[in-house]
């Protein structure tokens, strides 16, 4: 049986879940789906991106679409539904902590004998399973037009770039955990969590685009992510384990940070 | 036997500001303990130490022997009710109180059963659909339902109507007559005198006094008014024992009574009464009153 918050937490965030759960497998769904015209059409697939302009696109991720890898990272990975679930695991991140402690609440919860560090944990066990089930759509979806449309991405790079996805999600999730072990403030929270995920986005862009400047990729977990270019060159198994060290560490500065203070009014 | 809450030195800053500073307490086994001040004295800070929701700047705290920060499983044994009762989220009664019940180790179904019609709740509502005074028996329901050694409540009537703050009396006597102790915060005296063995009284965040209940009510200092048929004089009434304040404009007298009002009924008997008002005891001033005295009979001796 699960622990009796982890039940709790689930059961409040069962309707957003289902909101973002429909969300990102109508996109997935709609985009995936859309191969078929690219496939038929090899000059249109070709020239489909010209209209974006190439700073742009490099700083996407955004290829042309000639191939089924090109087209799934410039449509689904490479940035529209990591947003999607960045945002979603930002704002139940944010709901873990600081959103009971602005409702009020949290003195409520916290009179039962669930310790601090139980709290944090119980929350992130939750948070991450929302995830995991966010995360399995692309995988499943993308996986299952990759081998209807015949798209040609092997079935293992599909795995892994929806991986690293999951793992971006849960990372941002755990930060967004994070920040409101140190701040019990929803809106402080996700400008902070929004904030630091668009500034590492634009570190690893930066870092790839500007020569003397690659070292900043390394700082930004989209690196760890994309850098490793699953779709073509399938699991890079060192950048996995970084994406899950990140959220790792973010979780045990959580744990002491929420330990050590005062719950506001 | 040991106490069940124990204070020393207990002092707690928000930063500069002063939330609650040197603060002993001993509150035994069995008793009922009515935590008395105005707003902002410092109850619910008192209250948020004892549950390890906030850290004290200085000073010691233990609750059922234990320290609150470290005594987690303790929490089982504490029922807790919050002065600012909020909820969030739109789930029901009842699945937010299988939550602290099984938080708790687990409350037979019955018991709740049982609580939530003692109260006329509806368990299958939802918590944002119930009123303030609804919202107040839900957590009344999770700090009792577990039958805890030890009931903190802060302000524990408020948005309860009258009938229901009878009924929530009933529960404290018979947690009492259960052996369970309670620490009960109020600013109301007269919910404390139904309810406490002894009031701590609590001022700009220092208890000042902590007394017997039957000894503040024999206090009680209370402003009466009365009304005449025919005018009156002041010196009919200003050497009356235990009169003061004594002010008479025309056909209206009015003055402070500390304890019995005996003499002054007595003397009022000598003319024709048209009204007679009188407040309830004052808090703040049988507070003071008391806290003064205190101080000058320590003085003096």
């Amino acid at each position: 049986m699960l622990p009796s918050l982890v039940v709790k937490t689930l059961r409040d965030y069962r309707r957003a879940s289902i909101g973002w759960l429909l969300g990102i497998s109508a996109f997935v769904a709609i985009y995936a789906g859309s191969w078929a015209q690219f496939d038929a059409n090899p000059d249109a697939a070709a020239t489909a991106t010209d209209g974006i302009p190439q700073g742009v696109r490099d700083a996407l991720g955004v290829q042309d679409f000639s191939t089924g890898a090109n087209y799934l990272q410039g449509t689904i990975y490479s940035i529209f539904v990591p947003l999607l679930l960045i945002m979603a695991a930002a704002m139940f991140g944010a709901r873990a902590i600081a959103g009971p402690e602005d409702a009020r609440v949290l003195d409520l919860y916290l009179a039962n004998p669930i310790s601090r560090r139980q709290f944090v944990l119980q929350r992130f066990v939750a948070l991450t399973g929302v995830l995991v089930v966010l995360g399995l759509v692309p995988w499943l979806l993308v996986s299952l037009f990759n081998a209807s449309l015949d798209m040609g991405v092997p079935a293992a790079n599909v795995a892994a770039a929806s991986l690293g996805l999951l793992l971006i999600g849960v990372c941002f999730g755990t930060l967004a955990l994070a920040v409101s072990s140190v701040v019990g403030r929803r809106s402080v929270v996700l400008a902070t969590t929004g904030a630091i995920a668009a500034g590492t986005y634009v570190l690893r862009v930066v870092g790839d685009l500007v020569g003397g400047l690659g070292f900043l990729r390394w700082l930004s977990p989209f690196h760890y992510y994309l850098g490793g270019d699953p779709l073509r060159e399938g699991f890079d198994v060192a950048y996995l384990i970084v994406l899950m060290l990140i959220p790792a560490a973010m979780l045990a500065f959580a744990v002491i940070q929420f330990e050590r203070r005062d719950v506001s009014t | 036997m040991t106490a069940v809450i124990e204070a020393e030195g207990l002092t707690k800053y928000y930063g500069p500001r002063r939330g609650l500073e040197d603060v002993d307490l001993s509150v035994a086994p069995g008793e009922v303990f009515g935590y008395l001040g105005p707003n902002g004295a410092g109850k619910t800070t008192t209250i948020r130490l004892l549950l390890d929701f906030i850290r004290p700047t200085r000073g010691r705290v233990s609750v059922l022997g234990e320290n609150p920060r470290t005594g987690v499983a303790a929490r089982r044994r504490i029922g807790y009710l919050p002065g600012e009762l909020m909820f969030e989220g739109r789930e029901k009664v009842r699945d937010l109180l299988t939550f602290f019940a099984d938080a708790r180790g687990g409350v037979p179904a019955r018991r709740i059963q049982d609580l939530a019609e003692r109260f006329e709740l509806d368990l299958s509502r939802t918590i944002r659909s119930l009123s303030k005074g609804n919202k107040q028996k839900v957590g009344l329901v999770q700090a009792f339902m577990h039958e805890p050694e030890l009931l903190i409540l802060d302000e524990p009537t408020s948005g309860l109507d009258p009938l229901m703050q009878q009924e929530f009396l009933d529960m404290v006597r018979a947690a009492r007559i259960a052996g369970q102790t309670v620490f009960m915060s109020s600013h109301v005296l007269a919910e404390v005198q139904q309810a406490a063995d002894r009031v701590g009284i609590v001022r700009a965040g220092r208890l000042v006094a902590v007394e017997k209940v039957e000894s503040l009510g024999k206090r009680a200092v209370r402003r009466v008014e009365v009304h005449f048929a025919t005018p009156v004089v002041a010196a009919d009434f200003v050497d009356l024992r235990g009169v003061s304040d004594v002010h008479v404009e025309g056909t209206v007298l009015r003055c402070t009574v500390d304890g019995q009002l005996d003499a002054l009924v007595k003397a009022l008997a000598q003319h024709t009464v048209v009204d007679l008002i009188s407040a309830e005891p004052d808090l703040e001033e049988t507070f003071l009153g008391y806290y003064y005295d205190n101080e000058e009979s320590s003085r003096v001796a």
